[in-house]
């Protein structure tokens, strides 16, 4: 649903996209990790079609975004600081939002206002606290029936209730319609519970694009304990190994490879024990980042 | 209009745009209303009836093109672009479904929206006014018209101007500013490059071409100054048409620098990449030309070359510094490249100054040949000790070869020595208010010459008319001392000669019929008889046989009481703009050997 090719973008010298590669299929919900200033924010603004590319190409469905309102209205877009004209109220965005969009459903909107009971509609929006400002965006982007959800840091400043009755209204819509969703989050634990693929941004670089599936069967927490005489002997060159800790004779192992063909390979080296752990996505957001970042490294040593 | 894919209309962003706009046009319309009321006012105390209503709609044009338009244009543009000077917004805005080229469409919309209803109010209560006043309806239609037109011509380039420096800048304050200093810049530059060049390239004449260049390419200051009305009608339709188009090709650039703004540069002083350059560097040189023209009169350093420089140098330095902080919003600005910019600069002001000092590469001494030349316009203000006229703005011409290479060797020996010293007139009028006494013995000197002390300062233009159509034109300041007068071979003295041999006669005799002659004998004042043609036609023939200087003549022993004659103009018989401007009355000496005719007019008819 979203393809991004070779996308790049300098910024006064600085590059921020460096020939970035991001594939969102439809009906998903992409996770998209980095560390700060890793180009999240600016490979969004892309997808969106506020930011010219340098080089490369963006599509959503199978069409170019940049100058393109059929396929931007198409697209919903909550951004981590949502803006609203001065002295407008829910009633006038509604009429904004239903000029714009030809696919704005006025009785969702309508329906979602027994979620957002808070909100006064007729108060004038800059005045709410930021929750209650991103509580009237979610309103308003949800009554639009996107089809590509386009979020960056989305729940940030919602309270644990609301974040959950957003939660379960997005992923309704991505059950019920096939709504693809992008989101952009730091908060790996949350992400974990609702993206089915994730991709890891560093340096304006797509580190690694898998499905969370894909990605969790592929990467394992390894704890093992070796005979008195024994020594752990290296891993085998198929394997990747991301980190190691030794306390006593228990060794911690992160391995990127098959699980069970690691677990084959160890087991035949007869441990005291063996343990095979499925890492979080937060752990494998660490690891994954450890080869590459040198003060992600610091923390792990 | 249908709204499509392709469309450049769309709806929503019209009504975003229009979107709580009322305080603009609200306000425009009551400062309207109040301006209108004082202007109604004004013309219905006039006696004038017929022309009341034609004279207000004349007061609100002149209102609306000189101050209203153009500052409303600059207030409606900035309204309308608001959400392109912070991210937020910008990026808000850019996501929605819509395109650059709707928005910009919806922008345009807006604009004529928000003029339209202030101007239909005031067309409407300007008309309800005077309607019933006895004022020539049909007329004040016609002037309504002309309101409108004018006015919506002025709005076009206001608009237009406004929205191209809108795009040129992320920062909303930095529109009215760019608005309010290109109005000027052009003006402002090349009266200043003028007076610049008239310091340190001696005989420096402006074309006109600069000129117009500085009155045409600054909008504001030209539709001010340049409107005009002919019977109750407006008269500068091609200036307000050229401006309006000049509006229109801006919304068009405007539009192009739009489809490629980077919003991530939204904040920021000056938006697209390449403008930077050109605005950092054209900071910088307006700096150091204004700074420069600033401290001079301050410090009193004008006359010196190398201390211009200095100056210009490091104002040039301080605006391009303070450009490149505004840019990058830090005090840590200083780079190899900002100092390779600065030494840019500073090479080019030294290049100019360098052309300056040396006779801008030959500028000073370039000189026709006499025969090169075909004809020469001669204009003199302020007085040259020649004659007894103290001309001023006397238009000449000279086509007599005698007198063009006159002329032509004057002006290679004056621009000789101004090229040794630029500061030659100046210098030379300082010495003459110190020196209280001349000798006057040398052989060169006329000792028949009341000489004295004193001098005179005049500016001299000088357009030669070559023979291959081409003009040659210079403009000199000439201090006239009354001892060099006396002397022949001095620049002055040519000068003076020239000037009594050639100009004094055509001006007398073009003169006469409006001269009116008193002359004065012991301070009794005798009026030889009104439009004394006579007199004035033999002084005149004195003057053409050599009888220059007359004022600084010595009084003639012959006569036993001084006279003097004196020219004035008869402003009720002959009132010409060319006598009016002369004003004044100018004393002659009557002397035997250099004004025989006179002295024999004088013998016939006043019996002397």
């Amino acid at each position: 649903m979203i393809q991004v090719k070779n996308l790049t973008k300098t910024f006064d010298g600085f590059k921020a996209l460096d020939s970035l590669n991001l594939h969102v299929p439809k009906g998903a919900v992409y996770g998209l990790v980095g560390p700060n200033g890793s180009g999240k924010s600016t490979v969004i603004r892309h997808i969106l079609g506020s930011y010219i590319p340098d080089e490369g190409t963006v599509e959503v469905a199978g069409q170019p975004v940049w100058e393109n309102p059929g396929v931007k209205a198409l697209m919903g877009n909550i951004p981590d600081d949502f803006y609203f004209p001065v002295s407008a109220d829910m009633n006038e965005m509604k009429k904004h939002y239903q000029s714009f969009y030809p696919a704005f459903d006025g009785q969702r909107f309508e329906k979602l206002a027994e979620i957002f009971t808070s909100i006064d509609r007729k108060k004038p929006i800059r005045s709410f606290s930021k929750g209650m400002q991103k509580q009237a965006a979610f309103w308003l982007v949800m009554s639009c029936r996107p089809q590509v959800l386009i979020l960056d840091e989305p729940v940030d400043g919602l309270d644990p209730v609301m974040r959950r009755q957003v939660w379960s209204v997005l992923l309704s819509d991505v059950a019920e319609n096939g709504t693809t969703v992008l989101v952009s989050s730091h908060n790996l634990r949350e992400l974990e519970d609702v993206c089915d693929h994730v991709g890891i941004l560093y340096k304006g670089r797509m580190l690694l694009e898998r499905s969370l599936d894909e990605l969790q069967n592929n990467i394992v927490k390894v704890q093992i304990a070796m005979g008195p005489d024994q020594e752990l002997e290296p891993l085998p060159q198929e394997f990747t190994l991301l980190h190691q800790t030794t306390l006593g004779r228990v060794h911690t192992l992160i391995v990127r490879g098959e699980q069970e063909k690691i677990r084959q390979t160890l087991a035949a080296r007869n441990p005291v024990v063996l343990d095979l752990l499925p890492l979080s996505l937060e752990e494998i957001f660490i690891y994954e980042l450890g080869g590459q970042d040198d003060g992600i490294k610091e923390i792990l040593v | 209009m249908m709204e499509s894919k392709k469309s450049w209309f769309n709806k929503a962003a019209l009504r975003l745009d229009l979107h709580n706009s009322w305080p603009i046009w609200a306000g425009y319309t009551l400062f309207w209303l109040v301006a209108a009321s004082f202007i109604a006012t004004n013309y219905y105390t006039s006696q004038d009836f017929q022309h009341q209503m034609a004279r207000f709609w004349e007061g609100c044009t002149n209102l609306a093109i000189s101050f209203a338009v153009p500052v409303y244009g600059c207030v409606v543009a900035v309204w309308l672009l608001r959400g392109l000077f912070h991210s937020r917004s910008a990026l808000a805005i850019h996501a929605l479904p819509v395109d650059r080229k709707q928005l910009f469409a919806a922008h345009l919309i807006s604009g004529v929206v928000l003029n339209a209803i202030p101007t239909l109010a005031l067309a409407l209560y300007g008309t309800a006014r005077f309607m019933g006043s006895g004022s020539d309806l049909v007329l004040g239609f016609w002037t309504l018209v002309d309101f409108l037109g004018a006015s919506w011509l002025a709005y076009l380039w206001a608009f237009g101007f406004a929205l191209f420096c809108g795009m040129l800048t992320g920062q909303l304050v930095m529109v009215p500013v760019l608005y309010g200093v290109f109005s000027f810049l052009s003006i402002s530059l090349s009266t200043l490059l003028d007076s610049m060049f008239r310091k340190f390239l001696p005989g420096y004449a402006p074309g006109n071409l600069l000129g117009d260049l500085g009155r045409w390419l600054s909008p504001w200051y030209s539709m001010g100054m340049d409107v005009s009305w002919n019977n109750s009608r407006f008269d500068s339709w091609v200036t307000m048409l050229v401006y309006a188009l000049a509006g229109t090709v801006l919304m068009g650039a405007a539009y192009q620098l739009y489809r490629r703004r980077p919003l991530e540069r939204a904040g920021e002083l000056i938006i697209h990449r390449p403008a930077r350059v050109v605005f950092r560097l054209g900071v910088a040189l307006c700096a150091a030309l204004f700074g420069s023209a600033f401290f001079q009169l301050l410090l009193g350093v004008s006359d010196s070359v190398i201390a211009v420089y200095i100056l210009m140098i490091i104002c040039g330095g301080v605006g391009l510094l303070g450009t490149r902080m505004l840019e990058l919003k830090s005090f840590h600005v200083i780079n190899f490249r900002l100092m390779g910019e600065y030494g840019g600069v500073a090479a080019a002001l030294g290049l100019l100054m360098v052309i300056l000092n040396t006779g801008g590469m030959g500028y000073v001494t370039r000189v026709p040949q006499p025969e090169q030349v075909k004809r020469v316009s001669f204009i003199v203000s302020g007085s040259v000790y020649c004659g007894p006229v103290e001309m001023s703005w006397s238009n000449l011409i000279l086509e007599d070869p005698e007198q063009i290479e006159q002329l032509c060797q004057w002006h290679r020996e004056y621009s000789q020595l101004l090229l040794q010293n630029p500061n030659y007139p100046d210098e030379k009028m300082e010495q003459q208010s110190d020196n209280e006494t001349v000798n006057t013995q040398e052989n060169t000197y006329d000792q028949r010459w009341s000489y004295g002390t004193g001098y005179n300062y005049s500016n001299i233009f000088i357009s030669y008319t070559l023979n291959n159509g081409t003009t040659l034109s210079r403009k000199y300041g000439v201090t006239t001392s009354r001892q060099e007068v006396g002397d022949p071979t001095s620049p002055d003295g040519q000068m003076a000669r020239l000037l009594a041999g050639v100009a004094m006669p055509e001006i007398l005799e073009s003169w006469a019929p409006y001269l009116e002659v008193y002359f004065y004998e012991d301070g009794i004042q005798y009026e030889p008889g009104a439009r004394n043609k006579e007199l004035v036609l033999a002084l005149a023939e004195d003057l053409r046989e050599g009888g220059w200087t007359c004022s600084l003549l010595e009084q003639d022993p012959f006569w036993e009481q001084e006279i003097t004659l004196e020219l004035t103009p008869d402003y009720g018989a002959g009132d010409t703009q060319e006598l009016s401007a002369q004003g004044g009355s100018y004393p002659v000496r009557v002397n035997r050997e250099y004004t025989p005719r006179t002295q024999e007019v004088l013998e016939q008819k006043f019996a002397f």
